[in-house]
């Protein structure tokens, strides 16, 4: 920029000098990929290291934003896990018929005769007490409560299966048709409860994504702020930087690669965090699922949990940073001079 | 190298910074600026560095017009000035090489390109064997000339310096003072605001005198 001007120079030297700096201004015109790249690796390794110089501060400051992570990524799981739950019966929707105790075959037969009948339903399987009992010691394995009782317990049923483009609005409908019936004593839809278990999953989503946002500003606040006393802190080292032309780029790029750690640090936390806590959950679960003959799994933390961690941490310690820096190297034309 | 047209500076509150400063310091000069504190030494050399810009006249460097230089333009504009510091303001945490690179880091130079010329720049201010020393290892005159060392690594053809020698005995500030010299030599530009008017009067160099915001001497180049 200076060089630009030409003027008689009468000393050799000086011309040499001049020459000199001409090539320096058009090497720093442009940073080569070399170097961009030797530099944030230099920045990155120094804003890691000024973390791991205070080891306890900066623990505090990652559990801090790893608790805000861990909230929302157990709700996540708690989702999933409610989905398996539901998913392992969904499909085709049944309506089970509970026969009153008692009937004739005859009886019975005609109740079949009908559902036989009926365009709507496709097929229909009978069980009688006896087979029910079987299947319920089969699967259950409760077979010394049965023979405590010394009876059978159970009704006949009769589960009946819609036709497959049957309209699922009409299904109450449908079963209401069945509940009226001479010799049904009760008629289930066996999608209700997974319907509800659906509404309630769906509800528990929509708070975990409301609790989310709520967290993810939080964690901004947070890294902003630490980003903020570490920027006051070498207020003095900024001044000086500025002062001899570095970039507001340069000044403020060891403070985003500390927003950038933090964030990723408090990730790993939550995600630690959250193994935990499903190991802790785990045993407990087994117990349950074991008494009710499920074979149903807790799902723990899958690919796309701890990748959204690893980003949300990324991002949002990206975020804090820049918005901190944003505000404050602004008003850093100081009082050096 | 620096011309001063007409320059007012006037703060928010009333006060005067500078009062219709006229003058021109040509490339290849050396000058001294004195008056007494608060006379408008810092706020002239504030405005050349672009960290105020004047309420009203026209400041030009190195044959630029200040005015038309936008945020984003500044940094590099800086990277042609040398700065000195009273304080010299060495980060406390950098060894002397490390605070003597900063400039060429920012400017872009590799690190095999940065070794050489900063060790040049030591060696010019006589500290190279203390390249590793941190800055408190060093006494007083010492972090004034990696100071000064910092400030002609990246070969500008500007220097400027608040005070150089405001915390050092006669001794060590006829020492830096001469430092100053020998870059002159060379062709740099060199413009130093002190106070200390017996050094000021031994070197013999064109003299700049602020009083209240006003240039009362040193107005013609000599």
């Amino acid at each position: 920029m200076f060089s630009k001007k030409k003027t008689k120079t009468k000393n050799p030297k000086q011309s040499a000098h001049r020459e000199e700096s001409e090539r320096g201004a058009a090497k720093a015109s442009k940073h080569s990929m070399g170097y961009l790249k030797n530099l944030h690796q230099q920045v990155a390794t120094d804003a890691f290291k000024n973390i791991l110089a205070k080891p306890f501060a900066s623990f505090l400051n990652c559990l801090m934003i790893g608790v805000a992570f861990a909230l929302p990524a157990l709700l996540y799981l708690m989702v999933i896990n409610l989905q398996v739950l539901g998913n392992g019966w969904e499909g085709q929707p049944r309506i089970s018929l509970y026969l009153e105790t008692g009937l004739s075959d005859k009886q019975i037969r005609a109740i079949r005769n009908q559902a036989r009948d009926d365009q709507d339903i496709t097929n229909f399987t009978f069980i009688s007490p006896g087979e029910g009992l079987k299947e319920f010691q089969e699967k259950a394995q409760l077979s010394s409560v049965f023979d405590a009782l010394g009876f059978n317990p159970l009704p006949p049923v009769l589960e009946l299966e819609p036709r497959s483009s049957f309209p699922v609005d009409k299904l109450g409908e449908l079963l209401q048709r069945y509940k009226v019936k001479k010799g049904v004593a009760e008629a289930r839809l066996d999608r209700e409860w997974v319907e509800r278990l659906a509404a309630i999953t769906g509800l528990v989503e929509q708070f975990a994504l409301l609790l989310s946002g709520l967290l993810a500003v939080m964690v901004v606040l947070t890294i902003g702020n630490t980003v903020r006393l570490s920027v006051e802190s070498r207020r003095a080292e900024i001044q000086v930087i500025k002062l001899v032309g570095g970039t507001d780029g340069f000044v403020a790029l060891p403070f985003l690669y500390m927003g950038v750690w933090y964030g990723l640090g408090g990730a790993f936390l939550a995600l630690l965090t959250v193994w935990l806590i499903q190991a802790g959950v785990m045993s407990g679960v087994l117990e349950l699922t074991s008494l009710y003959g499920s074979s149903f799994e807790v799902q723990g933390p899958d690919s796309t949990l701890v990748l959204s961690l690893l980003a949300a941490g990324w991002l949002l310690g990206f975020a804090g940073a820049l918005a901190s820096c944003y505000r404050h190297l602004r008003d850093m034309e100081q009082k050096v001079l | 190298m620096i011309h001063f047209n007409n320059v007012t500076k006037r703060y928010p509150g009333g006060h005067v910074g500078l009062d219709q400063v006229d003058f021109h310091l040509g490339r290849g000069e050396i000058a001294f600026l004195t008056g007494h504190s608060g006379a408008g030494k810092s706020t002239l050399l504030k405005l050349i560095m672009l960290m105020e810009r004047p309420s009203s006249g026209s400041i030009a460097v190195g044959g630029h017009d200040t005015s038309k230089l936008g945020r984003g333009q500044i940094p590099y504009f800086r990277r042609n000035v040398g700065v000195v510091f009273q304080d010299h303001q060495l980060l406390r945490d950098q060894s002397v090489f490390d605070n003597v690179a900063l400039p060429l880091i920012i400017a872009g130079y590799s690190k095999q390109e940065c070794a050489g010329r900063v060790r040049a720049a030591l060696d010019m201010v006589g500290l190279l064997n203390r390249e590793k020393n941190l800055p408190v290892e060093l006494s007083g005159g010492e972090q004034q000339r990696v100071g000064l060392a910092r400030a002609v690594v990246n070969r500008p053809p500007l220097i400027l310096a608040d005070e150089p020698t405001g915390n050092l005995d006669p001794k060590l500030s006829s020492e830096i003072m001469r430092l100053f010299e020998n870059f002159n030599q060379v062709g740099v530009t060199v413009l130093i605001a002190s106070h200390d008017l017996a050094l000021i009067a031994r070197m013999e160099h064109r003299v700049l005198t602020l009083d209240k915001g006003q240039l009362i001497h040193g107005q013609e180049t000599v």
